[in-house]
């Protein structure tokens, strides 16, 4: 068994809350994350105090702020992120091992991703551009037909975050920033390191800029009430993660309050009988690597038309490869147990196992296997090969839990697009870049930004002739005149 | 004429229901007895159960390949997870009498059907005089014990494995239940086991460990100290459920019970262990480790490899039970234990286990849907 279950002690790490921006240090009562065998955090009790602070943060600090001066500071700490001599970059690298187990290169990778995220000024605006309709809306008044429509934030956003993907927490956040909300990012017990060093790294840059304030950084366990009154008083929530976690925070929300749900999702891969067995194989390989198959667009099954072995032998040498490109998360000893005991369940369902690399594996479903619901897919690079006759076949595996369907060759896709889409994926990708959002995608149907503004529409008066009218909208002399009918057209 | 229709007497049968001491016998002796049980049972589950030939099949398993003690580890096992997804039969279904479900904390819950012979053979363990249980059910028969039981009665404990396993005691002396809906009445019961100690040689309170903590809790509670001196006994079992938060190492818990129980013996405490995947109870003895009887292989497998791992070293807890005839009881389990092979400490010869904690589940899959949902066609 492993050090821990031998009796050495696991390390430790004491991260404090932020609350507006400032680190909130509790004076007493402590809570205590275990994250597997691999470590203990401690972090401060949420405490009514906590929460009083909180609720006595201005939900406007940032409606006034211009949005070029808000991406201006993001562009700002991205840069600090882009840079591997920065202390906060590197205490985080070191954490993500640490405490989620990652690889040395699977954390700089996710380290160059904050930093990439952040100084995309230039990818932000045309996001104001598409999801809002302008990027000025949210600055002043845009024309917008007959009326004049400002955007303004909800307030104050709670995230309940996922433990298991940090580039969710970094997109959560500047969604948040960009729409000029404050946030609160409720961290789960997996992972408390990210959201921290998000809020860390603004404090650092600038602890007074009004989008440091806007941050706060907190953990309090599932039933614990003061964090579901704090969810219950939010303006919007957004909840990523478990169907538990999405559902009860559904429950927790306010009615009035925007609710934008990224719950469970999977993906799956297409390939069809032109496609070139190393570059699919590659890219199935990638997108089953990355986050070791913990995020939605992670590909889980792969549907293959046509010869079959060339592909196998490719895709277990692309697993093989991104094993040393992005080497595995460090796994605690149950973790372990538990994948080895879902894999064993792949095998009593009818699956082959095709080849193992040290951690990722491949198995193939005959058709008769029962690899069909309620069968748990292992995931951590566990890669299930369907053969079939016609991707046609893939459909029937096509339900609304598909977030992204990964296909090769590209060209395949027109014949399934629409297909696919009535069978409600949320994403069309090709293979190899489903962790690529294009700039104009969607996320799980959505376009995330609307759900965390609300519009004011400033109307044309009635000297304006209303659009299908002549004349002024005297709605009077319409009445009198019974000419509704004779004057809108 | 009369005995043409009588099946004969099944080695597992005559050493399940039968009067023999096996820990009488030395180790190897032992051994030899669970090879050719288990060996058997596998025989039997390759014969009757497509679904496990076929995947015994592709391991490249049959029952040929089982030829010595050592050999047993080959046996394909199952993940619990299997039972809790599909039926496993190994027997028509028409002859499945109950449908048990393991009590379950959260989530999906396993399902082991079970015929009549498969629980006739846990039945045929659960008395006093069986070696299951050593010595500590000595003496205790109808007229002089009684038995407190923490849990629901028999006719009430539905199809839930463990309240049904603990209701079987009253095979062996009077039970009165003291669950009623979902309802403990603690205060009857300390009533009665006060009562009891007064009419009674042997007191028994059975019931699940966060339960007896209650029970002491009410105990002291009433002011009244209550006497178990050397007639009151404590048997546990079913660990702590979602009072995880709650748990107590051993040592401390048999501290807790024996203080507010004023028992003059800690041995006097006693756990067993079960799960609803397994057909038969693993008793402690006075050394607190978890005897084998010769109808169960109990290995650990190392969690990394799945490899098996020698004796005593920890890792993830497997059996092959031999009195399963309703499905493959062939499992990797969900615990992290030791087995050992020797003479314990108590003196008795054989397996012992020694359960180091419960696994923890999957954590973090996140946003990743391991489930597929329902597929609805076009």
């Amino acid at each position: 068994m492993n050090q821990s279950e031998e009796g050495k002690p696991a390390p430790r790490l004491k991260l404090p809350f932020i609350v507006g921006g400032k680190r909130y240090v509790a004076p007493g009562e402590q809570q205590v994350l275990r994250t597997e065998d691999r470590c203990e955090v401690i972090l401060p009790a949420f405490t009514a105090d906590v929460k009083s602070k909180i609720d006595g943060l201005d939900r406007n600090l940032l409606r006034d702020v211009p949005i070029q001066d808000i991406i201006a500071f993001l562009n700002r700490v991205g840069r600090n992120w882009r840079s591997s001599e920065y202390s906060r970059r590197r205490l985080f690298i070191a954490q993500l091992q640490m405490v989620l187990g990652y690889s040395e290169e699977a954390a700089e990778h996710e380290a160059d991703w904050i930093g990439v995220l952040f100084t995309s000024h230039a990818r932000m605006l045309d996001l104001l551009d598409i999801e809002l309709g302008s990027r000025f809306i949210l600055d002043e008044w845009v024309r917008s037909d007959e009326a004049m429509v400002h955007a303004y934030p909800v307030g104050r956003v709670t995230h309940v975050l996922p433990g298991n993907v940090p580039s969710s927490t970094v997109i959560s956040l500047l969604r948040a920033l960009l729409t000029k909300n404050i946030s609160v990012l409720k961290v789960a017990s997996g992972d408390p390191v990210t959201a921290l060093s998000l809020a860390l790294s603004l404090i650092e840059l600038d602890a007074s800029h009004p989008v440091t304030r806007a941050v706060t950084v907190a953990y309090w366990p599932e039933d614990n009430e003061l964090g579901a009154e704090l969810i219950r008083s939010s303006d919007g929530v957004v909840a990523w993660g478990s169907a538990i976690a999405v559902q009860r925070a559904k429950e927790r929300c306010g009615a009035e309050a925007s609710f934008t749900p990224f719950g469970p999702k999977r993906s799956l891969a297409l390939v069809g009988r032109g496609a070139d067995p190393h570059k699919a194989a590659l890219g199935v390989a990638h997108d089953a690597s990355l986050y070791d198959q913990a995020a939605c667009f992670s590909v889980q099954e792969v549907f293959v038309e046509g010869d079959l072995e060339p592909f196998l032998t490719e895709l277990d040498a692309g697993l093989r490869r991104y094993e040393s490109l992005l080497p595995p998360r460090k796994l605690s000893t149950d973790e372990l147990a538990y994948l080895n005991g879902r894999r064993l369940d792949q095998e009593f369902a009818g699956g082959k196992l095709y080849a193992t690399a040290s951690r990722a594996a491949i198995f193939v479903a005959p058709a008769d296997a029962q690899l069909d619901p309620p069968l748990e897919a292992p995931l951590q690079r566990t890669v299930i090969v369907r053969p079939v006759k016609d991707l046609v076949e893939a459909l029937a595996h096509v339900d609304e839990g598909v977030q992204t369907v990964a296909v090769a060759p590209w060209d395949v896709i027109a014949e399934h697009r629409d297909e696919l889409a009535k069978r409600r994926v949320s994403r069309i990708v090709e293979l190899g870049l489903n962790n690529v959002f294009r700039i104009g995608g969607t996320h799980d149907g959505m376009r995330p930004l609307q759900r965390l503004v609300r519009y004011v529409s400033h109307e044309a008066p009635a000297r304006e002739f209303p659009k299908g009218m002549v004349l002024p909208l005297d709605q009077t002399k319409i009445l009198e005149n019974k000419s509704f009918q004779d004057v809108v057209f | 004429m009369f005995t043409q229709n009588l099946a004969p007497v099944s080695l597992i049968d005559s050493v399940v229901f039968g009067d023999h001491d096996w820990l009488e016998n030395s180790v190897e002796w032992q051994a030899d007895l669970r090879l050719e049980l288990v060996r058997e049972a596998f025989a039997h589950h390759l014969a009757s159960c497509p679904q496990y030939a076929s995947f015994a099949d592709r391991k490249g398993v049959t029952a040929e390949h089982i030829q010595t003690v050592d050999d047993l580890v080959r046996i394909p096992q199952l993940p619990t997870s299997v039972f809790k997804r599909q039926r496993v039969l190994s027997v028509p279904p028409d002859e499945i009498v109950m449908n048990f479900t393991s009590s379950g904390t959260s989530g999906t819950k396993s399902v082991i059907h079970r015929d009549g012979v498969t629980l006739h053979r846990l039945c045929g363990m659960m008395r006093s005089d069986s070696p299951l249980f050593g010595n500590y059910l000595d003496g205790m028969d109808e007229t002089n014990s009684t038995i407190i039981n923490l849990g629901p009665s028999r006719s009430d404990s539905g199809n839930v494995w463990f309240s049904y396993v603990m209701s079987l005691l009253e095979q062996m002396a009077p039970m009165q239940s003291y669950v009623v809906g979902s309802d403990l009445l603690l205060k009857e019961a300390v009533d009665d086991v006060r009562r009891s100690l007064v009419e009674m040689d042997k007191v028994f309170v059975v019931g699940p460990p966060f339960l007896v903590s209650d029970f002491c809790q009410e105990v002291i509670g009433a002011g009244a100290p209550l006497e178990g001196g050397d007639s009151l006994f404590v048997f546990t079992g079913g660990g702590w459920k979602n009072r995880e938060s709650e748990r107590m190492d051993r040592h401390e818990f048999n501290k807790v019970v024996g203080e507010a129980l004023s028992l003059a013996d800690p041995l006097q405490i006693r756990d067993v262990f079960n799960q609803v995947e397994l057909n038969t109870l693993l008793v402690e003895c006075e050394h607190h480790r978890k005897h084998v009887p010769p109808w169960v292989h109990a290995f650990t497998r190392d969690p990394v490899t799945f490899e098996p791992l020698p004796d005593g070293e920890a890792g993830v807890l497997c059996f092959s039970d031999a009195t399963a005839k309703s499905y493959p009881c062939f499992l990797v389990g969900d615990d992290v234990a030791r087995v050992l092979s020797g003479v314990c400490d108590c003196g008795r010869p054989g397996v012992t286990m020694e359960l180091v904690r419960r696994l923890r589940g999957s954590s973090h899959a996140g946003c990743a849907e391991t489930i597929r949902s329902t597929v609805q066609a076009d």
